[in-house]
């Protein structure tokens, strides 16, 4: 047993008042939630202060940092640090070598074309890249969803409404944490981009669609849903994972109020609003040290090599 | 109270509807040709500011889009003259990366130009190849 762990616990008081349902629940969303514009900042910002010239080599470094740190978690094998590190990685893997990667192909090598509309880009050749990987994302979810130690409560649920036996699952004691919650939010938001994508296509659907005023409100309903499930979480490393979906279903939402001219995205000219920047970073530090240093149960605390 | 309302919404019947829906939604709309134009439609018409742009965000798709619209100009241009005056635009080399340069800059100082404009601008500070 990590006695550390529990040590740096808060113990009574307002903290324990803190460290309990709903709070867990609404610190976890909150932590999550801010890592995504964080993320769409740091990819503006690694294009303007690298430019073209320097910037796929900067995102290679950055894909480097990201793999040392999912690498950390997995060698601790600790729950709680592997959820965040796991999911701080993929934030970063995303960001650095998906989309770059996207954009180096697009843009230069294959000379992708921008789409245009009305006279504006709406379109950069890398999400026509990344569109154009719909079928591989396709393969790879069914070897997830045929899982038989899946957790994903949404696989469970369709294995369970659909009759699915796949036999007995194995226990979770040796599950490692860091490359779960890696693979769930990199697989979530690829998922997520893909949908986004083609409803922003006007050759497929346009934000102007029906169905993508539907998408819009299933979003709503369905994070609605989860976050008020997540709002009954007691152990913080749980409520994270679990957060995760909740953040990236809820975010298509404010991609396509962004869309439809509905709220502006600081997060994408970070310069020209630093103020903004500045407390979402902030916030987002002080809300996930605040998860990190929730009381631990005690299957959070025990190393899993113990 | 709530799960179970939400619970008893969400039944299997009701998942699979949604999703033929919007299978059935996507593939009619994928069928309909949209608005929107993979680079420019014609780029002789596009204002320089927004060549400037898509150059910006597509690098090598715009190059190879609007040289190859200017070579178009002026071999067009060069086969309805008279033999003196024809000139050409390199295929390949320093020279096409030059030639192109003059156009983005062209364009980039005049944004409210269209393409047409450098192309001409372009074609006029040439000179006519030797014989």
């Amino acid at each position: 047993m990590n006695t550390e762990t529990i040590a740096a616990a808060p113990p009574t008081g307002l903290w324990a008042q803190i460290y309990r349902p709903p709070f867990i629940g609404i610190m976890a969303f909150v932590a999550t939630l801010m890592f995504i514009p964080i993320g769409h900042a740091l990819m503006v910002l690694t294009e303007q202060i690298f430019g073209a010239e320097y910037r796929y080599t900067a995102a290679f470094g950055m894909g480097v940092v990201a793999i040392y740190m999912l690498w950390t978690g997995v060698r601790l094998r600790k729950e709680a640090i592997g959820t965040w590190l796991g999911f701080i990685a993929a934030i970063l893997i995303w960001t650095s070598w998906v989309e770059f990667a996207f954009m180096f192909y697009g843009r230069v090598l294959y000379g992708v074309p921008a789409q245009i509309q009305d006279g504006m880009i709406i379109r950069k050749p890398e999400y026509m890249m990344m569109s154009a990987a719909v079928g591989i994302m396709g393969t790879s979810f069914f070897y997830y969803f045929f899982n038989k130690d899946t957790r994903c409560n949404l696989f469970v649920w369709l294995h369970r409404k659909l009759g699915m036996n796949l036999g007995e699952r194995s226990s979770g004691r040796d599950r490692n944490f860091a490359a779960i919650t890696f693979m769930e939010t990199v697989f979530i938001m690829w998922f997520g981009y893909t949908a986004q994508l083609a409803m922003f296509d006007p050759s497929m659907l346009g934000p102007d669609h029906p169905i993508t005023y539907a998408a819009f409100f299933i979003c709503l309903v369905w994070g609605l849903y989860l976050f008020i499930r997540l709002m009954k979480y007691r152990r913080v490393s749980s409520a994270v994972r679990y957060a995760i979906p909740i953040t990236l279903i809820l975010w298509s939402d404010v991609e396509l109020m962004s869309r439809w001219g509905m709220l502006t995205e600081v997060w994408l000219e970070p310069g020209k609003f630093i103020g903004q920047m500045v407390a979402i970073v902030v916030g987002c530090i002080l809300v996930t040290i605040l998860t990190m240093r929730s009381p631990k149960k005690r299957s959070e605390v025990e190393s899993l090599d113990d | 109270m709530i799960e179970s309302s939400v619970a008893k919404l969400t039944n299997l019947a009701t998942v699979l509807a949604a999703t033929l829906t919007l299978l059935s939604g996507v593939a009619m709309a994928g069928a309909a040709a949209g608005p929107a134009t993979f680079g420019a439609a014609d780029p002789a018409v596009i204002k320089c500011q927004l060549m400037v742009e898509m150059h910006e965000a597509s690098v090598t798709g715009t190059q190879r889009q609007f040289f190859g619209y200017a070579q178009g100009y002026f071999a067009g241009r060069s086969a309805a003259g008279p033999a003196t005056s024809q000139r050409r635009l390199a295929s390949a080399g320093l020279e096409r990366a030059k030639q192109f340069s003059a156009l983005l800059q062209y364009c980039e100082k005049n944004p409210e130009a269209t393409f047409e404009d450098a192309i001409v601008a372009l074609w006029n500070s040439l000179q006519t190849p030797a014989p």
